[in-house]
C-alpha cells in the first residue's frame, strides 16, 4: 500500500517539475521571440519584468542599465506591492553597489543617472516592510558588464538556484540577441552612412519629432547652412527664408507625392535647389518622419531657359528672310517679274512649298519653345465644340474629297461648352484630322466624335487609317519621333511636333491625350476638356 | 493720271522684304513711299497724308506701336488705315496691335495673296488707280 502511495507522490512530483520545466521553457522561448527585433535594453526590461513574475514571486523588481555607451546610467523599478521612497533609495544604492562591483566604482561615480519607477510609491520615510529576501543577476554585453537585474521580497522566499539560473538564462539570451543585432544595424548603419554622404543629392530624414536623424554635407552646403547649423528648427526657418510657404506640416498633410518645391537661394552664388519631400509612414499609417532630397538644378534651368530664349530669337530671326524670299516667289509666280516658262514655273512652285513647310516648322518649335517653358498663351472661354468642329471639317473637306476620304462629325447634341482656348483647340483638332488625312489611304473614312463624360467632355478623332504598331503608340507624342518606315512608305512629310504640340495644349487645359490603335484597321486620338462651369 | 493713285507708306527695316512689296504694290498700280525708321515714317505719315501704312513692329527709332499709337490718337491721321507687319506671332503683341487701334495684322511670312486682300478691304476695292 505504501509503496503504491509513495510511486503516486513521486509520479505527481515528477509531473508538477515538467510541468514547471515545461513552462520555463515556453518563456524562454516567448522571451527569445519577443525580444527577436528590439534592439533596446529597455525594451528587455519591459520583457522580462512582464513575464518574470509568472515563474518567480516577488515584490520588487529592479535593473540598472549603462546607457549612451555607458555615459549614462537607467535605474527601473517596478514594484508589484507598495513601496516607500526610503525602499526606493535602498534599492538604487543597493544595484550602484553591485554594479560598482563589478564594472568598477570610478566609471559610475560622476555619471547622470535617470530614474524609472513604476508601481505605487508611498511618501513614507519608513520602509513599508523590509526586504526579506533578494538576488542579483549581472547583464554581459562583449564581454563588458552592462547592467545589473535584481529580484526583491518582502517575504521569507528562498530563491533557488534554479531561480536565478533561469533568469541568467533569460537574461543573458536576450542580451545576446540585441548584441547581435545592434552589431547587424550598426553595420548597416555605417554602409548607409557612407553612401547617403557620396551622394551629389542632399539628403535629410527627419523623425517623427522633426529632428534630423540623417543629414550628409551635400545637403548642408546646398542650404548654405553648417553641419551643426541644419537643425529642424533652422531647416523650417530656412525653407521660410527660400519662400517655401509652407512648413513641414503642410508636406505631411500634401495630398501630392512627393511634394515639391524650388528653392531660389540667394547670395554672391545664386542657386535654384529642387526640393522633393516624401512623408514617411509605417505599414500602419503610423508617422515615421520626412525624407528630403534636394537637388542643384541651376545648370538645368539655365540650359532650359538658354534653349528656350534660342529658339525664339532664331524663329523670329529665321522668318524674316522667309518672308523677303517668299514675297520674290510669289511675285515671280504672279508674273509681276515675266512671264514663266513651264520649267520655271515649276521650280517656284517648288520653292514656294518649301517656304511653307520651313515657316511651319518655325511656327511648331515656337509652340513647342512656349509649351515647354509654360508661356503658352491661354485665353479660355466658354466654347462650343460643336461650331470649332464644323468649322474646322469645312477647312478639311476639299483637301478630304482630294483623297476620297469621308469626313463626319458624330458629335452629341446636348454637348456643354467647355471651358479652351478655341483657336488652340482648333489647332489641335486641324492637327489630328490632317494627321489622319495623311494616314488614311484613298477610299477611307474619317470621324469626329464628342461626348460628355462627368465634368470632362471626351474627343475622338477615328480614321480607316494604316494604324500604329504598339511598340510605337506611347512614342508618337515625343518631339520629332516619326513611325518608323511609315513616313516614307506614305510619303508624308511632318515636323515631327504636331502631336507633341497637341498634347502641351490639351494638358495645359487639365485634360489628357491618348491614342488607340490596330494595324491596317485604323487609329483614334481622344483627348479630354473640362466642362465649362459658371465662374469658373 | 498718277495724281489719282493711292499712295500706301511702307516701313520696314529690311530692304529685301520692302523690295519684294514694293514691286507687287508697284505692280498692282500703288504708289509707294518707302521709310526704314519709325521716326521718319511718322514725319512722312504727317507730311504725305498717305492713304494706308503698311508698318513693321521691329524698327530702328520708334517701333512700330509708337508710330501707330501717335497716328491714331491723332484726329488728322487716325482714319489712315494701318496694317500691322511683322515676325513676331504672338497673342500678347496681337491684343498690343488691338489696343493702338492697327486694322490688321499680318505674320511674316505672310501670303501676298493676302496683303493683297487686306489692302483692298481697306481701300473699299480701289486697287490702284
Amino acid at each position: 500500500m505504501n509503496d503504491v502511495e509513495d510511486a503516486k507522490e513521486i509520479n505527481l512530483r515528477l509531473n508538477q517539475e515538467l510541468e514547471q520545466a515545461r513552462f520555463e521553457l515556453s518563456l524562454l522561448y516567448d522571451i527569445s521571440n519577443r525580444i527577436g527585433y528590439s534592439l533596446d535594453y529597455n525594451d528587455l526590461m519591459v520583457l522580462l519584468t512582464e513575464s518574470l513574475h509568472k515563474i518567480i514571486k516577488y515584490d520588487v523588481f529592479s535593473s540598472l542599465i549603462l546607457i549612451d555607451e555607458g555615459r549614462k546610467i537607467k535605474i527601473s523599478i517596478y514594484a508589484v506591492s507598495p513601496v516607500s521612497k526610503k525602499d526606493i533609495e535602498e534599492i538604487k544604492l543597493k544595484l550602484l553597489k553591485v554594479m560598482g562591483n563589478l564594472g568598477g566604482m570610478g566609471l559610475l561615480a560622476d555619471n547622470p543617472v535617470l530614474l524609472e519607477i513604476k508601481g505605487d510609491v508611498r511618501d513614507d520615510i519608513q520602509s513599508v516592510r523590509p526586504i526579506k529576501a533578494s538576488f542579483d543577476v549581472p547583464l554581459f554585453a562583449q564581454n563588458r558588464a552592462v547592467g545589473i537585474l535584481n529580484v526583491a521580497s518582502f517575504n521569507d522566499i528562498n530563491y533557488s538556484d534554479d531561480n536565478i539560473k533561469l533568469l541568467y538564462t533569460l537574461a543573458t539570451q536576450a542580451s545576446a540577441t540585441i548584441e547581435r543585432l545592434q552589431a547587424v544595424l550598426a553595420g548597416e548603419k555605417s554602409k548607409m552612412k557612407i553612401m547617403v554622404e557620396r551622394m551629389s543629392e542632399g539628403v535629410i530624414l527627419l523623425n517623427e519629432k522633426d529632428e534630423a536623424v540623417i543629414f550628409n554635407t551635400a545637403a548642408a552646403q546646398m542650404l548654405k547652412m553648417g553641419r551643426q547649423e541644419l537643425t529642424t528648427a533652422n531647416l523650417i526657418e530656412a525653407l521660410r527664408g527660400f519662400e517655401v510657404n509652407a512648413s513641414l506640416e503642410e508636406i505631411k498633410n500634401s495630398a501630392v507625392y512627393p511634394w515639391v518645391k524650388d528653392l531660389c537661394i540667394h547670395g554672391e552664388d545664386s542657386r535654384i535647389i529642387h526640393l522633393e519631400a516624401v512623408f514617411i509612414k509605417d505599414v500602419q499609417e503610423r508617422p515615421l518622419g520626412i525624407s528630403l532630397v534636394l537637388r542643384d538644378v541651376t545648370k538645368e534651368r539655365e540650359i532650359d531657359q538658354m534653349k528656350n530664349e534660342f529658339v525664339s530669337l532664331v524663329s523670329h530671326e529665321l522668318r524674316t528672310p522667309l518672308a523677303a524670299m517668299k514675297a520674290a516667289t510669289e511675285n515671280m509666280f504672279d508674273g509681276l517679274t515675266g512671264a514663266l516658262n513651264p520649267t520655271q514655273t515649276d521650280c517656284v512652285v517648288l520653292i514656294k512649298r518649301n517656304i511653307q513647310r520651313l515657316s511651319r516648322l518655325i511656327s511648331d518649335l515656337l509652340d513647342i519653345a512656349r509649351i515647354e517653358s509654360g508661356k503658352l498663351e491661354m485665353h479660355k472661354q466658354a466654347v462650343d465644340l460643336r461650331v470649332v468642329i464644323g468649322d474646322m471639317l469645312a477647312l478639311l473637306r476639299l483637301p478630304a474629297q482630294d483623297k476620297s476620304i469621308t469626313l463626319s462629325a458624330k458629335v452629341d447634341e446636348q454637348l456643354p461648352g467647355v471651358d479652351a482656348d478655341s483657336d488652340k483647340i482648333t489647332q489641335v483638332l486641324t492637327n489630328l484630322v490632317g494627321n489622319a488625312l495623311k494616314f488614311t489611304p484613298a477610299g477611307g473614312a474619317i470621324s469626329v466624335g464628342a461626348v460628355r463624360d462627368g465634368q470632362w467632355v471626351k474627343v475622338g478623332v477615328s480614321d480607316t487609317g494604316i494604324g500604329i504598331p504598339s511598340q510605337a503608340l506611347d512614342k508618337v507624342f515625343d518631339k520629332f519621333y516619326q513611325v518608323a518606315g511609315v513616313d516614307q512608305q506614305m510619303k508624308v512629310k511632318g515636323t515631327g511636333l504636331g502631336l507633341p504640340i497637341s498634347k502641351g495644349i490639351i494638358e495645359k487645359h487639365g485634360g489628357k491625350m491618348w491614342v488607340e490603335s490596330e494595324i491596317n484597321k485604323g487609329s483614334t486620338f481622344y483627348f479630354t476638356l473640362p466642362v465649362f462651369a459658371a465662374g469658373s | 493720271m498718277s495724281e489719282n493713285k493711292k499712295r500706301i507708306l511702307l516701313v520696314d527695316d529690311e530692304e529685301d522684304v520692302v523690295n519684294m512689296v514694293k514691286m507687287r504694290l508697284d505692280a498692282l498700280g500703288f504708289e509707294t513711299l518707302v521709310a526704314a525708321d519709325g521716326n521718319i515714317a511718322y514725319q512722312l505719315a504727317r507730311s504725305e497724308h498717305p492713304d494706308l501704312i503698311i508698318l513693321d513692329v521691329m524698327l530702328p527709332g520708334m517701333d512700330g506701336y509708337q508710330v501707330a499709337r501717335l497716328l491714331k490718337f491723332d484726329q488728322k491721321y487716325k482714319n489712315i488705315p494701318i496694317i500691322m507687319l511683322t515676325a513676331k506671332g504672338q497673342k500678347e503683341d496681337l491684343e498690343c496691335g488691338q489696343k493702338v487701334g492697327v486694322d490688321v495684322y499680318l505674320t511674316k511670312p505672310f501670303e501676298a495673296s493676302e496683303l493683297v486682300d487686306q489692302i483692298n478691304r481697306l481701300l473699299g476695292g480701289a486697287a490702284g488707280a
